[in-house]
């Protein structure tokens, strides 16, 4: 009988609870974290920096081709497909733009977007779902790849696999493969600004992982404009680090 | 360099130099207007991971009771007939604008009549988005078949298109910029009505792209509002628009579409899909096509 009689208590005490006000703290602690709005790079840099200094973990192979790269970046002769016909960037190339960008959360929770100005690339990040499958990736890579997120308290985690091997890691040519997973841990590190750490994983070029961190400033006052490709765009001389060509 | 030379393979080059004056004309705050208040009711356009697809051909639509000459159709299929011909199995024809429309003003139909006699006699037919071109307002609603996202915020929504990752952004409850400039897509402020429809009012539009997929020019005067009317429960939505411009045609005139919900989710609707993958031809001889827009250098 008492065993019959708790469940049904139970029960009673979970619908009362859920239909009273909750707590200030408690409320709190089941909120969604809101980094929606409007970021722009503090400080732009060709090539990615690696937390705590030097050149990535290459593989010697790898570095052989990242330095035949980089000649050819300063010629624009690089099959840069980003850069030329204004595909999608990839990732973590992306989060150096120094075009601005928009997060945009949905209001049920199931889905935030990242829209960069830089070639109107749109990355969807599907909350609490798993990535697709080894085979779907495989057989569906793309350029930005395929993202999955949770939340980790105030922090966003987006796991992406999936990539394509059109794209550079960055704009100085540094190669990767299709191997390449990125892991980015994206939080609010005061009201005005918003940081990034991507942590790189492709044993395709890099004998080990590294991150690398990418910091933004909030931009409400300005709106995102349409990229098209070859024409004149946003004036980038305040971005620090930028060389206009 | 911006490869926006589209129209030296359209038209002749006198005429090109039509457009150019008329493209120039410069934009007055005459017609930036503050947009209504809002609606106490929010329709939903977005939840659920829906999708929208293009319902209704990939020509605009005359609106029911509309009493005016409504938008440029084809010349021998008029209405939805042109993708329904495509559709069945026949040999496809290209698009031939019925250019006796009297919306069009003598410059415009010039200009529309040369495109037609190169399409007719076997020349391939320009489509902005086909050729990697940024869609405009409103020819961005014909885009065929791919999912559109509508994303809402108090303030904002932002329109995505899965072709080519468009995307237009509606601020609301503003009014215009006093000096919005001009854009493939303008500058939009929008705000409800009736608790089942988003009000979409453009200005600033470059005149770039066609309107539509008959090679329909404008100029810089371009004035389009549109209405995204939601129908059917929520699993459809019809969007009525009307277009002014003055320096393209002889009187603001009307169209329409029709879009469906998709079903969820909404990843099975949103794979990337990126134009200029795929290549530069198709197949046909490159010096009959428009160029895909591209850079000399990069600009950073």
């Amino acid at each position: 009988m008492m065993a019959a009689t708790r469940p049904a208590a139970a029960s009673a005490l979970t619908i009362l609870l859920a239909l009273a006000p909750l707590p200030a703290a408690a409320a709190a602690a089941t909120a969604w974290p809101d980094l929606s709005g409007t970021y722009w790079i503090s400080s732009y840099s060709a090539k990615i920096q690696a937390v705590g200094g030097g050149d990535p973990p290459y593989t010697p192979a790898a570095m052989a081709t990242y330095k035949k790269n980089m000649a050819a970046v300063k010629t624009f002769s690089l099959d840069d497909k980003a850069r030329k016909v204004c595909t999608p960037d990839g990732v973590p190339r992306i989060l150096e733009s120094p075009y601005p960008f928009e997060i945009v959360q949905s209001p049920n929770r199931s889905e935030v977007h990242l829209i960069y100005e830089l070639n109107h690339v749109i990355r969807l990040v599907e909350m609490n779902k798993p990535l697709p499958s080894p085979d779907d990736l495989e057989t569906f890579p793309f350029y930005s790849g395929h993202s999955v997120g949770h939340w980790d308290g105030d922090t966003l985690v987006v796991e992406t696999a999936g990539f394509n091997e059109r794209t550079f890691l960055d704009n100085s040519g540094a190669p990767h493969t299709d191997q390449l997973r990125t892991v980015e841990r994206i939080r609010k590190i005061n009201e005005k600004q918003l940081e990034d750490v991507v942590t790189i994983h492709d044993p395709g070029v890099f004998t080990k992982d590294w991150s690398a961190r990418f910091v933004y400033d909030a931009r409400p006052d300005i709106r995102l404009t349409d990229y098209a490709c070859g024409e004149k765009h946003r004036d980038l001389s305040s971005v620090k680090g930028v060389q206009l060509r | 360099m911006k490869t926006r030379v589209v129209l030296s393979r359209l038209i002749s080059v006198s005429v090109l130099a039509g457009v150019a004056l008329c493209a120039g004309t410069v934009w007055t705050d005459t017609l930036a207007q503050p947009a209504a208040k809002p609606a106490s009711a929010i329709p939903d356009f977005s939840s659920n991971g829906r999708t929208w697809v293009l319902a209704s051909g990939t020509a605009f639509l005359k609106v029911p009771g509309d009493t005016g000459p409504g938008p440029i159709v084809d010349k021998n299929f008029p209405g939805a007939a042109f993708d329904a011909q495509r559709g069945g199995g026949a040999r496809t024809q290209n698009r031939i604008a019925d250019t006796s429309n009297p919306i069009l003003k003598p410059w415009t139909k010039k200009l529309m009549d040369i495109a037609n006699a190169r399409v007719a006699a076997g020349g391939i037919p320009f489509v902005d988005d086909s050729r990697c071109w940024l869609g405009s307002v409103p020819s961005l609603l014909l885009f065929p078949g791919e999912a559109v996202v509508f994303l809402q915020s108090p303030k904002e929504v932002w329109i995505l298109e899965k072709r080519d990752s468009q995307v237009r952004r509606v601020f609301l409850d503003v009014p215009h910029s006093k000096n919005p400039g001009y854009s493939w897509t303008g500058e939009s402020v929008g705000h409800y009505e009736n608790g089942d429809t988003l009000v979409v009012d453009t200005v600033g539009l470059d005149a770039l792209g066609p309107l539509d997929r008959y090679r329909t020019p404008h100029t810089r005067q371009l004035h389009v509002v549109e209405r995204y009317h939601l129908n059917n429960g929520g699993k459809g939505m019809e969007i009525t628009f009307t277009v002014d411009d003055p320096g393209a045609f002889t009187m603001p005139w009307k169209g329409k579409v029709d879009f469906r919900a998709g079903t969820p989710p909404r990843s099975d609707h949103w794979e990337e899909d990126i134009c200029a993958d795929n290549g530069d031809g198709y197949g046909f001889d490159p010096n009959q096509l428009v160029p895909m827009p591209h850079a000399e250098k990069a600009d950073f």
